[in-house]
């Protein structure tokens, strides 16, 4: 509400300045180094959000309260530094500090979207997340797990096992389980659901009753690896802007010192 | 005659003694020769010079020891101190948390020094204040550590040349029926520790040489197997008692299951509630494993009542506490249908750290933060059992069936009326409750600490460990792992009284 009631209070004074002198303020000129200053400030602030994290058990505010800084105060720095420009770009300097700018915010803007879809469809669609860091470590699990359960298949008491189950399951996890347990979004018999169920069923009347339980136990393995391929891919919806937003707002920040010294040198 | 060969595995060091020899000990009549000869190996006789370690705390066993001549010190070698993480500069914003060991008597906060005694696994206590005794003639040690397996509570060193058998679980247990050996203990128990072990209990301190003398004549030490009922919810009460060694399962009956209330171990007492007043059993106390336990018999306890009043005010306060808490717990299961919170060991848990899914954005700021706190160690992982919207991150969830507190060699781990764990300054460290965390909660931190090594008597730097469970950042108001998540999804919460403001109909369907 009140970067709301600012960001009103800061369009209501342009439009008053506009309409009194029929010309938008200058940035050099009193109001609009206010609106400069007043919005390299906010944008500081968002910036040291960065800061903030680096030191999670420093008891200077919650972070949730930061947070809320960040958007909000990040958000309403961009009409600020609108209205310190007059709604022109100016010099190469500038232009390029605005692009920046401009990019930053709508990823931001982006990221805020993102966070508010991805966490609830990642809850409903993934039912067992794995630790994000350990996706490897899980999907390797995943390989053992399924040639175990395959070899436990092997008939006791003989050399060889054509024409047995375990040749037709043995095969199956040959060439497709093990494929997709590798690369889940490789063209393959298990890449759509759909298939899979199908192929699976089909694999079930292929094999007498006793090796069920093990297809069973294949078929629920590739759909946990299908849900970590899932859950990274949201993953990296969820923080891949963090790769534009964060760069860029540093190499805005050098930028934006670079023209308060030009323009504090040269006007 | 055929000879019998050994069937059990035998100890590796000191002289095996034939049943012919140890039958020459008076407290192994009785006992058939054919057993021993069964079980030869299985006891041992060895000699230490003085100085020489027995055996050491926290390390894993499974033998006792009966001192035949000689004396013995026991002592904790591990500094009896608390870990407190607090920042490493004492101003500025940019400080570093960092965690020490801290104390003794400096040690404040949660681990307050109530207990003026460590119970260990031999007839003596330790004090607090000084952590050593001795043992002579004639007394056992390391009972636990054969019958149960639990690490060695405290370290064994000859305090002059001495001569002690070493005995199998087997042994142990052939003695124990063993009725010679069982006078010759309990009388030894009673002449030398029972007042002692009396007046461990805080709340005894008053009680005078006179009436301990009179009590410790009339009490009984009685004994119960695993898993036997030492006394029944809603049997009438008869008897209080005081542990000795053992623990002891404090459970109450509810629709549809059965809930812990605690755990009881060595110096701790049960039986109060009933002879206050209430007349009936309020909870069942059974042995969780081989318990041995002073008792004290209705008429003799009304008798120390009337004459101490203030013994009887104090156990009156406790028993109110623990009427209190049992009838908070009960008062929340009211409102939850067993089962279904069963269903997900949620019920196990008196604080929980809950993840909203639908707000977390994975970035595991929490866990950062929790480690930022703990030295770089975390005791958060951002996994764990789903309920409904929520996700369970492992950290101690405080369980209502707090197994970690069963068969703690020094008795250090325990629940405060509060019900948080704590994990006292005596700690040594043997992991045991880490172990027994079904949870993975309980971490062990490993500091590097200035002590004196009991075989020289110098001082040298060891590495010392101390369990550590998640103190819910105490020196904050609010936990580190909560407050450093930017999107309000981490909540420290009592689910039972979370849920239930949510929507308990929603959470916990009632059965159609």
């Amino acid at each position: 509400m009140a970067a709301l009631a600012t960001a009103a209070v800061g369009a209501a004074s342009y439009a008053t300045q506009v309409l009194l002198s029929s010309s938008p303020p200058s940035g050099g000129s009193w109001p609009g180094l206010a609106y400069g200053i007043s919005g390299t400030g906010m944008i500081v602030f968002a910036a040291l959000l960065a800061v903030r994290r680096k030191f999670p058990t420093m008891r200077v505010g919650r972070m949730q309260v930061w947070m809320r800084g960040h958007v909000w105060l990040g958000l309403l720095s961009f009409p600020m530094i609108l209205f310190h420009g007059g709604f022109s770009l100016g010099g190469p300097l500038t232009t390029a500090l605005m692009v920046l700018f401009t990019i930053i915010t709508l990823s931001g803007i982006f990221g805020l979207v993102v966070q508010q879809i991805v966490p609830k469809l990642m809850m409903e669609q993934i039912p067992a997340e794995v630790v994000y860091e350990q996706a490897n470590v899980f999907i390797n699990g995943l390989r053992l797990k399924a040639a175990e359960r395959v070899e436990s298949l092997f008939p006791k008491g003989r050399d060889e096992a054509d024409g047995t189950p375990y040749s037709i399951v043995k095969e199956f996890l040959e060439k497709e389980i093990k494929p997709f347990l590798d690369d889940p979004k490789r063209k393959g018999l298990l890449t759509s659901p759909k298939n899979a169920e199908i192929v699976f069923t089909h694999i079930r009347k292929l094999v007498p009753p006793e090796a069920h339980g093990a297809v069973e136990e294949l078929r629920q393995i590739i759909e946990k690896r299908r849900d970590v391929a899932r859950q990274i891919t949201l993953h990296y919806v969820l923080h891949a802007w963090l790769l534009i937003h964060v760069p860029l707002s540093a190499g805005m920040l050098i930028l934006v010192f670079v023209h308060a010294i030009m323009a504090l040198r040269y006007s | 005659m055929v000879e019998t060969e050994p069937i059990v595995r035998k100890i590796a060091h000191g002289e095996i003694l034939t049943p012919e020899q140890l039958l020459e000990y008076p407290f192994f009549k009785g006992i058939s020769e054919k057993l021993l000869q069964k079980n030869l190996g299985a006891v041992v006789r060895r000699t230490f010079k003085k100085g020489e370690i027995i055996c050491r705390e926290g390390e894993e066993g499974s033998t006792a020891f009966y001192i035949l001549k000689g004396t013995v010190d026991i002592f904790i070698t591990t500094a009896v101190s608390h870990v407190q993480t607090q920042p490493e500069a004492k101003t500025g914003w940019f400080r570093k948390m960092k965690s020490l060991l801290v104390g003794p008597p400096a040690a404040t906060g949660k681990t307050q020094q109530r207990q003026r005694y460590i119970p260990i696994d031999a007839s003596v206590d330790l004090s607090v204040a000084n952590p050593v005794a001795q043992l002579e003639e004639g007394d056992l040690f390391g009972e636990m550590t054969c019958l149960s397996f639990y690490p060695r509570s405290a370290t064994v060193r000859a305090a002059e040349d001495c001569v002690v058998l070493e005995m199998l679980r087997n042994i142990l247990q052939l003695l124990q029926k063993n009725k010679e050996f069982k006078v010759r203990v309990e009388d030894a128990y009673r002449k030398r520790t029972l007042d002692r072990h009396l007046r461990s209990v805080e709340i005894f301190g008053e009680l005078s040489s006179d009436f301990l003398e009179f009590l410790k004549a009339r009490v009984e030490l009685v004994d119960f197997a695993p898993g036997e009922i030492i006394c029944k919810q809603d049997e009438d009460a008869d008897a209080f008692y005081l542990i000795r060694l053992g623990n002891v399962k404090v459970s109450q009956r509810y629709p549809g299951g059965e809930m812990v209330l605690t755990y009881l171990s060595r110096g701790q007492y049960f039986g109060e509630i009933g002879l206050l007043g209430h007349s009936k059993r309020t909870a069942t106390c059974s042995a969780l494993d081989k318990v041995e336990a002073v008792k004290i018999r209705k008429e003799d306890f009304d008798a120390m009542v009337r004459q101490f009043p203030a013994i009887g005010t104090q156990l009156q306060k406790v028993a109110d506490q623990r009427l209190e808490t049992n009838r908070q717990q009960s008062k929340q299961l009211e409102t939850v249908f067993l089962n279904d919170f069963l269903g997900q060991s949620l019920m196990d848990a008196n604080n929980l750290l809950l993840i909203d899914l639908e707000k977390c954005t994975r970035c595991d700021d929490c866990v950062r933060a929790c480690a930022a706190s703990h030295d770089g160690i975390t005791r958060l992982i951002r996994d764990g059992v789903r309920y409904d919207k929520y996700l369970v991150a492992t950290s101690c969830r405080q369980c209502l069936d707090p197994l970690c507190m069963v068969g703690c060699p020094v008795g250090a781990i325990h629940r405060q009326p509060s019900r948080e764990i704590v994990i006292e300054d005596w700690c040594i460290g043997c992991g045991l409750c880490a172990k027994q965390c079904p949870y993975e909660n309980i971490n062990l931190h490993e500091f590097v600490v200035k002590q004196m090594d009991p075989e020289t008597g110098q001082q040298k730097e060891v590495v010392t460990r101390k369990a550590t469970v998640c103190d819910l950042c105490g020196q904050h108001t609010e936990p580190s792992c909560v407050y450093a998540c930017p999107h309000d999804a981490a909540h420290r919460v009592d689910p039972k009284e979370f849920f239930h403001l949510q929507s308990i109909d929603f959470i916990f369907p009632k059965p159609k």
